[in-house]
């Protein structure tokens, strides 16, 4: 008796502890059970998120202009945070937060390196029924060049000449992929840039070497003066458009952009030489004479050093693309047999009814039923190549160096086309004295006058990530690693950006 | 039921011409640690956090085993820091990590053998001394010194590294070699070198390649 009357005791005190809030509850174990309940809402609303509370907390701590690409950046998780990332970082350089711009291209470049062996999201980009953009982003060669390329730029205007020319040099490095020996590190620029990192270091042993191979990609190069202290660099007209091409959309192709036509760009730099003292030995002793500060102005006509679209272009056949013609040459041969079973059926159906046959009808309907799952199979297969493409990247770069007396200078460019000027909005000019050198970054379009989302995304793949365990576990990793290491906020407008 | 097989037959037949199969090298190869002495398959990646640790500690230990360092009867004064510590590889690092755990491991180690300069800190002990002799703030408890104190070694050093990539296999190598010299600071001489060498391949899975 005294053990029931115990067990009824123990199943009461249990009950109590599973019923909704009471008046007896403390206002702690309320606000637990209230965010229990919120969570659980959360859940059934937004699976294993991002939630709405969570993602305006992460946006609202990053600047105003960057938060439609930090909201995608956070929402879209690890499958393309690379080209989230990347295009982050292009923005903010133009926008003036460097801060930003090196965190991104940081994070992006320890993706790009990462080597991904066993992971599921690249099994499953190999898969007969999967697309290959089910793997996490990394670009393309000529896109992986392009995050070293920005994130020596940013180097070279904190005056890290050491980094920034082992970015260039990595750069080039991506370059070594072409199939077509012709075509393997000719991306003459990452040279040039290493070069001069080295001849900012005072290594003109090392300069000459990279110049020299640069002038290999590009004989028209020439390499700096030996007092030139000034890089001007010009980035010019639209990314390479990624295009599907082949009977299954299996093959990467690319396109030239439309709509960008300026082939030439000059910077005009005007700026004061400081005044200075110095002795001059007289008849009346030494004397200290103050040399006044005059103005200088000078004009400065960058050239082509690389193309991006022909980097692009050029890289030849991927190792992918076997993958991709198999799955494409399934696709093909079961539809075509998904044909012929039903034409064939469909035949000894007809035959059937007409003589009354039923072994012929029995056959027939089989044929049929095999032609109705041959084509389902080819349905389901996707050969589709991967097209998501880092879309703010220029055309081509046109690189200038010189000797600028002054640190304190201010720059204008100005953009052609046959040698004629072009009225393009102006775009803001990235000007930095940190070291020995100076640098000079601009370009004729817009890094922000892009779609809020990048080209060749995948809905459906994102979507359904939502259903596979290991990418949702790797995407809240993902935004938890984001909310904690992200780049210190820096909401106000940088006021040094010269315009 | 000959046709009905026929059509199997070529549904089989189309399955086969499938896609192809995955051949060994489509497959990702883990990065994996190689003995620096031997040649590696085809190459690898950089330096890592190990690296540093296992680095620092092999130089302390040569360092401390060195006797026209450690056997000084006077302690020597030491600046070790990244000034004169060159990056000439194709990886991006902070150097600071490197020759602070060098640093902090041999201070910790060499109990009172060497003396360590605070060179990268001049401006913050020139700062507390201008504070002292303006009488802004008290003498202290160990004196004053008429100068900061002066270095009679200091480390210099290089980082190097060569790539190599294997098109048809995806393999990436990459050799990189750090030296470090201990440069007397009036003489000019090398009074203790050492070099740590890493060399690691890997390949990325097809998909990315």
């Amino acid at each position: 008796m005294r053990k029931l009357a115990l067990q009824a005791a123990a199943a009461a005190l249990a009950l109590s502890s599973i019923a909704p809030a009471t008046l007896a509850d403390t206002p702690n174990q309320a606000a637990t059970k209230a965010e229990a309940k919120r969570l659980r809402e959360l859940r059934r609303q937004y699976g294993e998120g991002p939630y709405p509370d969570e993602i305006e907390a992460y946006v609202a701590q990053r600047p105003e202009p960057l938060r439609p690409a930090y909201k995608l950046l956070f929402t879209q998780g690890e499958n393309v945070a690379v080209l989230n990332l990347e295009r982050i970082a292009i923005a903010s350089i133009q926008l003036g937060y460097y801060k930003d711009a090196e965190f991104a291209l940081d994070q992006a470049l320890a993706r790009i390196e990462a080597v991904y062996a066993k992971d599921a999201q690249a099994e499953k980009a190999r898969a007969l029924f999967h697309k290959e953009s089910n793997k996490d982003y990394k670009g393309e060669p000529y896109e992986r060049a392009m995050a070293y390329y920005y994130r020596g730029l940013l180097y070279l205007r904190a005056g890290d000449y050491e980094n920034a020319r082992a970015s260039f040099e990595t750069a080039e490095f991506q370059d070594t992929v072409a199939e077509d020996e012709t075509y393997q590190s000719d991306f003459a620029v990452m040279n040039y840039m290493s070069g001069w990192a080295s001849h900012c270091l005072g290594q003109e042993g090392k300069a000459k070497e990279a110049f020299e191979a640069a002038a290999k990609g590009n004989a028209k190069l020439p390499a700096p003066a030996a007092d030139a202290n000034t890089l001007f660099v010009a980035e010019l007209g639209l990314a390479p458009l990624k295009v599907k091409g082949g009977a299954q959309k299996e093959l990467l192709t690319f396109g030239a952009p439309q709509g960008a036509d300026e082939d030439g760009v000059n910077f005009a730099v005007s700026g004061e030489i400081a005044g200075s003292t110095k002795m001059v030995r007289g008849k009346k002793g030494t004397q200290k004479v103050t040399v006044p500060g005059k103005p200088y102005s000078g004009a400065f006509h960058p050239i082509l050093a690389s193309s991006v679209y022909e980097q692009a272009t050029t890289r030849g056949g991927r190792p992918v693309q076997g993958i991709l013609n198999g799955k494409a040459q399934f696709k093909s041969a079961t539809d075509t047999a998904s044909n012929v079973s039903t034409a064939v059926g469909s035949g000894l159906l007809q035959a059937a009814i007409q003589n009354g046959n039923s072994g012929l009808g029995n056959a027939g309907l089989a044929g049929m039923g095999l032609g109705l799952a041959m084509k389902f199979m080819s349905k389901a297969a996707k050969a589709d190549a991967d097209v998501r493409a880092w879309d703010n990247l220029p055309g081509s770069i046109y690189v200038a160096t010189g000797h600028v007396p002054t640190s304190t200078f201010r720059t204008n460019a100005v953009f052609l086309y046959k040698d004629s000027q072009l009225t393009l909005a102006p775009q803001p000019i990235v000007q930095a004295s940190a070291g020995k050198c100076s640098v000079v970054w601009t370009r004729s379009r817009s890094a922000t006058g892009i779609d809020a989302a990048a080209p060749g995304i995948d809905p459906g793949v994102l979507r359904a990530r939502a259903f596979a365990q290991a990418a949702v576990a790797k995407d809240k990793v993902f935004r938890a690693t984001l909310i904690n290491d992200g780049v210190p906020a820096a909401i106000v407008a940088p006021a040094a950006l010269a315009r | 039921m000959h046709i009905a097989r026929g059509l199997a037959a070529i549904s089989v037949l189309a399955l086969i011409a499938g896609p192809a199969s995955t051949r060994k090298s489509d497959r990702a190869t883990t990065t994996m640690n190689l003995d620096p002495s031997s040649q590696g398959p085809v190459g690898g990646t950089g330096i890592g956090g190990s690296d540093v640790v296992a680095m620092a500690d092999q130089m302390v230990r040569d360092m401390l085993a060195t006797p026209q360092l450690a056997n000084l009867r006077t302690p020597p004064q030491i600046i070790i820091d990244a000034e004169y510590f060159s990056n000439e590889s194709s990886q991006r690092i902070n150097k600071d990590i490197i020759t602070d755990r060098l640093r902090v491991s041999l201070n910790r180690a060499s109990q009172g053998r060497f003396i360590f300069v605070a060179r990268n800190r001049a401006d913050m002990v020139a700062a507390e001394r201008d504070a002292k002799r303006s009488g802004a703030v008290d003498v202290g408890t160990t004196g004053l010194t008429r100068a900061q104190a002066g270095a009679d070694f200091r480390l210099s050093g290089n980082i190097a590294s060569m790539e190599q990539r294997n098109n048809r296999t995806g393999m990436v190598q990459r050799f990189t070699q750090i030296t470090f010299e201990m440069v007397d600071l009036e003489r000019g001489t090398i009074v203790w070198s050492n070099s740590y060498d890493i060399a690691r391949a890997s390949a990325d899975d097809i998909i990315y390649r």
